[in-house]
């Protein structure tokens, strides 16, 4: 299971880093996606990958051995939310650049 | 493509004698994990790979992986995470649709009968290189953590504490309402930065003379669609079955946002993603019956529930200070009410209660800003001012 995640988490990280350098706004935006989704998996893994130990503690007396890290979930939940927003804000940015611009190249200008 | 799955079916009959020898990982190898991620990474190749010519196409794949991530959360014992990435990935979809229209066509260089020169297959491969070189990098890096057992970090003390002295049993909210409540604060002042930037960059959008006409979809003269409002072809026309079944399903969406709301202290659910579900329930209607429509029978005011949230967010963080404890101090009260039984009632329900308004408000003049831009009237090109005259007039 982790040989399944760690290669998944290369194979979106690989995309997404292919898809940055491209030329195009629109690949770029894809490819910030797929980095997210790697690394909101890179940070989230680092609580360990854990089945059936969701961190709800329903009694006072617990071994916390038996529950999954909740503070690397805590902080990838702020982070999909945060990633939510940073998208909205870039595809703007993309929307405004290609008015101003007239083209979708990430330099403003068609590249020679 | 073909080079990933053969990867993967190749390390999916790696791991098994290697695992043994680390003790620490989990042992069990699971085939239906592994397809699960095989088609995740699939995915995630194709989206790289049509991105370029096929927005739609790489829009559907995209999806396909964030639909898989989601599951994986599911699957790995973080319910709240799954809960909040599927949501996300909703509303993400119906961003980038919403921008689509904006963004110029682009065709394929066969279809053009243009000759790639050398130095873009250069680059191109120069780029490819320092992609698999990363994604390999990342993959032995996490491969390396993980089978490495964890160390004493300081998430025991969360562990131990969410229910005796955050009050609440899902310790990943007690964790974002209580002990990093502070970090939420920040991020749901972010959120309202953003969708305020957005809304302030929307206002001055032009887009590019030959996107302002009527797409060719919607001016087909054949079509009957083309000349009714949203609005008729919800009501009458041929989006009448899902007009009927998204109006009814409204209240219970928001229904079920209140449920994942009311939980979340104890269960799976919180102020993010009940936020999120809310304004999914709100801009289904917009996309059902038309901005016009809605607009007419619907004052939503974003701006509102955005102040609205900070403000109760302020008031719940500072109102500690009234009892002689510190900022942010949250406390659970248990409240025994005649029909409804026992209720659970923390503070830190009032500042969930912010966050959830701070994020419906952020997602929906987002959303909704980006929809008026396809009803307003745009200056159309040929017009005696310049990019330059209007800037000076801006400012």
């Amino acid at each position: 299971m982790e040989a399944v995640l760690a290669l998944s988490i290369g194979v979106l990280f690989g995309s997404g880093v292919w898809l940055v350098l491209r030329p195009r706004t629109f690949q770029v935006i894809t490819g910030l996606l797929l980095l997210s989704y790697a690394v909101n998996l890179f940070i989230f893994l680092m609580g360990r990958a854990k089945l059936n130990q969701a961190p709800i503690t329903l009694t006072e007396n617990i071994d916390p051995a038996q529950f999954a890290d909740p503070l690397p979930q805590a902080l990838v939940l702020t982070a999909i939310v945060i990633g939510f927003a940073s998208t909205a804000l870039y595809l703007v940015v993309l929307l405004a650049s290609r008015g101003l611009t007239g083209t979708d190249h990430v330099d403003g200008k068609e590249s020679a | 493509m073909i080079l990933t799955v053969s990867v993967i079916a190749a390390a999916a009959t790696w791991p098994r004698d290697m695992s043994f020898e680390l003790g620490d990982a989990t042992n069990n190898f699971d085939p239906a994990f592994a397809l699960l991620w095989l088609m995740g990474c699939a995915c995630a190749v194709g989206a790289a790979w049509q991105a370029k010519y096929h927005r739609l196409r790489a829009l559907a794949l995209l999806g396909g992986t964030g639909v898989i991530t989601c599951i994986t959360f599911l699957a790995l014992s973080a319910p709240d995470l799954a809960l909040t990435q599927l949501m996300v990935e909703t509303v993400t979809a119906i961003l980038i649709l919403l921008g689509l229209r904006w963004l110029p066509p682009r065709r394929p260089p066969q279809e053009l009968n243009l000759v790639i020169p050398w130095t873009v297959w250069g680059r191109r491969s120069r780029d490819l290189a320092v992609a698999f070189i990363t994604g390999l990098g990342m993959a032995a890096l996490s491969y390396w953590v993980m089978i490495n057992p964890a160390h004493q970090s300081i998430s025991d003390f969360f562990v131990l504490r969410a229910l005796s002295e955050g009050g609440g049993s899902n310790v990943v909210n007690v964790l974002l309402v209580d002990f990093r409540g502070f970090d939420t604060m920040g991020e749901i002042c972010v959120l309202t930065i953003v969708s305020l930037t957005v809304y302030a960059l929307l206002r001055r959008f032009r887009p590019a003379p030959e996107s302002i006409q009527l797409p060719v979809q919607q001016t087909d003269s054949v079509d009957p669609a083309s000349s009714q409002t949203p609005h008729q072809q919800a009501s009458s026309g041929y989006l009448m079955i899902p007009g009927v079944y998204l109006r009814l399903l409204s209240p219970v969406i928001a229904m079920i946002a209140a449920y994942l709301f009311m939980r979340g202290h104890n269960l799976p659910g919180g102020g993010f993603v009940a936020g999120l579900t809310f304004a999914i329930a709100i801009i289904l209607q917009y996309m059902l019956a038309g901005t016009n429509w809605i607009e007419t029978r619907l004052h939503l005011r974003p701006h509102r529930w955005l102040s609205f949230g900070l403000m109760i967010v302020l008031a719940t963080a500072t109102g500690a200070w009234l009892f002689g404890y510190p900022f942010l101090t949250s406390h659970t009260a248990h409240l025994a009410l005649p029909v409804l039984g026992e209720i659970h009632v923390p503070s830190a329900f009032l500042f969930d209660l912010g966050v959830f308004a701070v994020v419906v408000g952020s997602t929906t003049l987002i959303l909704v800003a980006l929809a008026h831009q396809s009803l307003r009237s745009h200056r159309q090109p040929g017009s005696t001012q310049t990019d330059s005259q209007i800037l000076k007039e801006l400012n």
